[in-house]
């Protein structure tokens, strides 16, 4: 175990990059709407920040084995909220979807969160299914009813990234490989044809296709924004100069990108884009190194909605994918959107941290424990086990990692 | 762990045994084995515990299990088979996870590929070819979008117009004390925006469709307004950029300018050339305003005087079909659009069809010569009655049977007369020559809405048809249809498509749809009405003219039958012989009068005289000789008052 200090700084830097993220967002942010609304959005930014790095290091001191006890709470109160969200009585609709609770000077998307129900709920399933098993169905339709749940709302963005963050935890999972790919491919033309039943989503799809023909129209958003790109040409136009010549709709939201790249140019988005492959290669080698499947599982959904998210986010601005009205993940404007990112951050720094323990604990601090791991019941009947672990995790060791795995 | 494996090798070890063990001994081996387990488990804790991770424990794991394990591999399966999976399936989701590792960073190169192309390679890659004009010219449409473009009129003013404007918007919760600040929000943005009250509702975010984030406070507000509002400097709230759009001319061609309200145009050119408009170009009209004032006044006056229920009029020129003014009276304005009542709001012109009347009946003597079934000099005995099949048909007035030509009918609109003409020609080419002047379907015309009116085809005809039909009754046009096919008539025979914007898609140039002769034979018989007949009140002094009135009943749509309202109207055109304007006056129900000769006529006196005085048409008759039976155009009306009592 050569490699502690590199996974050391590993983590560490996954937190940094992230904060360092969110804080040139409130930058972005601030450079997007102070013309108009002058400091009122930085101000909400940072204290969308600061919840989002408490809840970072609430994250960081769960033992992430936990998230399995409070699942079935958590994605229960998930689902009620998401439900409650569509009542016109609780619900605050806005631009014709139903996606917010208004809490005074808060509102809450339930919608972000089910995004981490749904990789909870899943990780938790599979990391208890024997190896080589088929698809578990219950998680699975559990995971499908925040799916559907949330594209009623509509906000067929974010149910798209619920959908892989369910693919990201069951392709990290002992599943078989043949029923993976099988489920995916339906998953697929399902969401295809939802996509192409919807005429608005048509419409951005064939908008996609050539934005360039309907630039007055559906295509405005699209074209404004790859002008806006391309007047930044390579060093852009300064923070705080965009914004002046090209008016990109949405431009402190899932437009942010358009903005760094009128203002920062090639040399910002590459920077924006090396930060966001190293948060998601990062969580990858976090999930690859997890002590435990449900681990590796929770790591992989939790990268995998980073990097979907990410990819579709950027991918619009710049016209490569079609737009689905995803936030950039961090930068964008978004309360909710910042703390569940920082809380899968915490979530991941975490797992890192475990599987670290797990590795280094062999060697040194094994032996001195074992005398009192065996007579605390360690070969006792399994009801004793936990109470033994815990006994031992406070005593500065960590559980056995396979009693994670074998559930 | 061990306790479950325990449960679950028992019966397996029964079954399968292998490795020789004696079947026999079945008790025994089950003890024997519990013993053997309880061994194990002693001695499967200490290398356990001493490393507590999973992996690099298995070698001394088997050291100790080895024996007892092997000689129960397969009864063990279920750890066995445990500790195997898990290693391959650690292959497989690891194997798996590391493509995505893969994926990722092929999707972040590809994204950084892209961003250098937008950025940098674009410009040199598209710029050979689609040179920066293509670009250029999107990226100017795009950036003026901002500003919507203006429609002017054809002498340059401005009739709908987006102004520079404030929008004054609140962050409610940002705002601490909703009351004051509504107080001083009232008081410098005046009535419109509503009262302190009204104000204060938007400010605590309570009203209707506001959110605690944004709410609009009030919108279109004046500049110098807005500049007083943000200098207030209150917390919560702003001032962003905004656009109102403005009738400069208020009620002056409300219909045909049509309104944009907040998010789409509402009829008219705002509708039409939504898509040019909102790309910030200005829409230039065939319209002026000075001839258009002219015709609303005219219509007003004659509404007024007559107790019509409504006019409207229309000045075309007859080669191309350019609309030069356009009206319905009673208007509205469009800078209060919201209070105007629906029915006024519509182009009735192109929307409304009606029983033309009397007015039609040139295009069935012009069929007839056209196709031969009479010619001028033929000569018709015409009674004051005469019956078609199971109807009578009767002329406007008593008289004695008298011989007229062609001219004479129609001087004297004689109904008797033109279905005499009619009967000659046959119904069914009667339709084709009516459909072939366009009747029946739409005229083209660069506005929505139009309505292609009745005509009925020959198959359906009734006996009677050929009794109301010729006269213009029992089929329906618009009265853009009936202008637009008058402009055939006299421009030499050529279908023209009526159109408000000057670089209006009229499509192919028009269609002959009769013959410069017939057309020429026509215009003298519609002069010899003006100079002789029945449309005398429409004499312009120097200028010959011609045209036709047109008395028609209205079905009570109560009834299903005639009744007791009419469609007055008069269309005419000058010079009588190589005419540029014609003009038609159509007033709804007058009370005061009902006959085309006067109550419309005059009206079309002083719009026609005015627009060939305006557009220079040189006079072509001298002045002095047909002065005489000229009303005075102010007068016209009043004259007219004794007339009219009936």
């Amino acid at each position: 175990m050569a490699g502690c200090r590199p996974v050391m700084a590993l983590r560490t830097n996954l937190f940094v990059v992230a904060l360092a993220l969110a804080l040139f967002g409130n930058v972005m942010v601030y450079s997007a709407t102070s013309k108009e609304y002058g400091t009122h959005y930085l101000i909400v930014r940072f204290a969308h920040l600061a919840v989002g790095v408490l809840a970072f290091l609430v994250a960081k001191h769960v033992r992430y084995t936990l998230w399995r006890k409070v699942t079935p709470g958590f994605y229960f109160i998930v689902l009620v909220s998401l439900v409650l969200v569509l009542f016109p009585s609780i619900g605050t609709e806005v631009g014709g979807s139903r996606r917010w609770f208004d809490l005074g000077p808060f509102s809450l998307q339930p919608a972000e969160f089910a995004k981490l129900a749904g990789i909870l709920l899943l990780s938790s399933a599979v990391a208890k299914a024997p190896p080589g098993s088929g698809l578990p169905l219950w998680p699975v339709v559990g995971v499908g009813l925040l799916f559907g749940l949330v594209l009623v709302e509509p906000d067929f963005g974010t149910s798209v990234i619920v959908a892989s963050g369910a693919a990201g935890v069951l392709w990290a999972s002992e599943l078989r490989t043949r029923d993976l790919l099988l489920a995916g491919s339906a998953a697929l033309v399902a969401i295809s044809g939802l996509m192409f039943l919807e005429p608005y989503r048509r419409d951005r799809f064939l908008t996609f296709l050539d934005p360039w023909s309907v630039s007055d129209g559906s295509g405005y958003q699209i074209v404004q924004s790859m002008v806006a790109i391309k007047a930044g040409s390579v060093f852009g136009a300064g923070t705080g100069a965009g914004g002046g010549g090209v008016i990109v709709p949405e431009a402190q939201t899932d437009m942010i990108f358009a903005l760094i790249g009128e203002e920062l140019g090639l040399l910002g988005m590459v920077a924006v884009i090396g930060a966001f492959g190293f948060l998601a290669l990062a969580g990858f080698k976090i999930a690859l190194d997890a002590p435990s499947v449900m681990g590796r599982c929770l790591a992989a959904g939790l990268s995998t909605i980073l990097a979907v998210q990410t990819t579709f986010n950027i991918g619009a601005t710049m016209g490569a994918v079609p737009l689905a009205g995803m936030t950039l993940p961090f930068v964008s404007y978004g309360g909710t959107s910042v703390i569940v990112c920082f809380v899968a951050i915490g979530i991941l720094y975490r797992i890192s941290e475990d599987g670290e323990r797990v590795r280094e604990a062999k060697p040194k601090k094994a032996r001195t424990k074992s005398k009192k791991a065996r007579t605390s019941g360690r070969a006792g009947e399994p009801p004793e086990r936990p109470a033994s672990l815990d006994r031992r995790r406070r005593n500065g060791g960590t559980r056995n990692p396979r009693t994670l795995r074998g559930g | 762990m061990a306790g479950e494996s325990r449960k679950k090798r028992r019966p397996n070890d029964t079954r399968h045994n292998p490795r020789g063990t004696s079947r026999s001994g079945k008790s025994r081996t089950i003890k024997g084995a519990r013993d053997q387990r309880r061994e194990q488990r002693k001695a499967k804790v200490v290398p356990l515990s001493q490393s507590r991770s999973g992996r690099p424990q298995t070698p001394k794991k088997r050291t100790n299990w080895t024996p007892s394990h092997v000689s129960r591999r397969d009864s063990g399966s279920t750890s066995g088979r445990t500790s195997r999976g898990r290693k391959t399936f650690r292959a497989v989701g690891q194997g798996r996870l590391r493509l995505v590792v893969g994926a990722v960073a092929l999707v972040c190169l590809s994204l950084g590929a892209r961003a250098v192309q937008l950025s940098v390679a674009d410009d040199a890659r598209y710029g050979t070819f689609s040179t920066e004009a293509f670009a250029s010219e999107r990226v100017d449409a795009a950036e003026r979008v901002t500003g919507r473009g203006a429609i002017v009129s054809a002498d340059g003013q401005r009739l709908a117009a987006s102004l520079d404007a404030g929008k004054v918007v609140a962050t409610p919760y940002q705002i601490e004390d909703p009351e004051a600040v509504a107080k001083s929000l009232a008081e410098t943005l005046g009535d419109e925006a509503g009262s302190a009250d009204e104000i204060e509702e938007k400010l605590t975010g309570a009203g209707k469709g506001a959110s605690r984030g944004y709410s609009v406070v009030a919108e279109g507000v004046e500049p110098e307004t807005a500049r007083e509002v943000t200098e207030l400097g209150l917390t919560g709230i702003s001032v962003a950029p905004d656009e109102v759009r403005a009738y400069p001319n208020g009620p002056l061609a409300s219909q045909l300018i049509g309104y944009l309200g907040t998010d789409q145009a509402y009829g008219g050119v705002e509708a039409r050339y939504d898509e040019v408009l909102k790309g910030g170009q200005d829409v230039e009209l065939t319209l002026d305003t000075a001839v258009q004032r002219e015709l609303e006044v005219a219509l007003n006056e004659t509404a007024e005087t007559y107790e019509g229920k409504s006019a409207l009029g229309l000045v075309m020129r007859v080669e191309d079909g350019a609309i030069v003014a356009l009206a319905h009276t009673p208007g509205y304005d469009n800078n209060q659009f919201a209070e105007a009542p629906e029915e006024v709001k519509r182009d009735r012109i192109l929307t409304d069809p009606y029983e033309p009347g009397s007015t039609f009946k040139a295009f069935t003597m012009a069929a007839a010569l056209e196709e031969g079934a009479v010619s001028e000099q033929d000569t018709f005995m015409v009674a004051d009655s005469m019956p078609v099949a199971d109807v009578v048909i009767k002329d406007s007035e008593v008289h004695a049977p008298e011989i007229l030509n062609p001219a004479g009918i129609l001087q004297h609109s004689r109904n008797v007369g033109t279905i005499q003409v009619a009967q000659s020609l046959g119904g069914e080419r009667l339709v084709e020559n009516i459909k072939r002047f366009g009747f029946g379907e739409e005229t083209g015309v660069d506005l929505w809405g139009e309505n292609a009116g009745i005509v009925p085809p020959f198959e359906e005809w009734s006996g009677s048809s050929i009794g109301n039909i010729p006269i213009g009754q029992g089929l329906t046009v618009t009265p853009l249809q009936l202008a637009s096919g008058y402009a055939a008539l006299v421009n030499g025979g050529l279908r023209v498509t009526p159109h408000v914007a000057s670089n209006a898609d009229t499509g192919e140039p028009g269609r002959r749809v009769m013959s410069e002769k017939t057309s020429s034979i026509v215009k003298g018989m519609l002069q010899t009405v003006v100079d002789e007949g029945t449309g005398h009140f429409a004499q312009i002094p120097g200028y010959t003219v011609a045209g036709k009135t047109g008395t028609a009943q209205k079905v009570d749509p109560e009834t299903g039958r005639y009744g007791d309202e009419y469609v007055t109207s008069f269309i005419g055109f000058a010079p009588a012989q190589d005419p540029e304007y014609l003009t038609l006056i159509v007033v709804d129900e007058p009370q005061k009068a009902i006959w085309g000769e006067v109550v419309a006529a005059p009206a079309f006196q002083n719009v026609m005289g005015f627009t060939l005085g305006y557009y220079n048409v040189p006079p072509d008759r001298e002045s002095t000789k047909n002065d005489a039976p000229t009303p005075d155009p102010v007068l016209a009306p009043d004259a007219k008052k004794e007339d009219s009592i009936r």
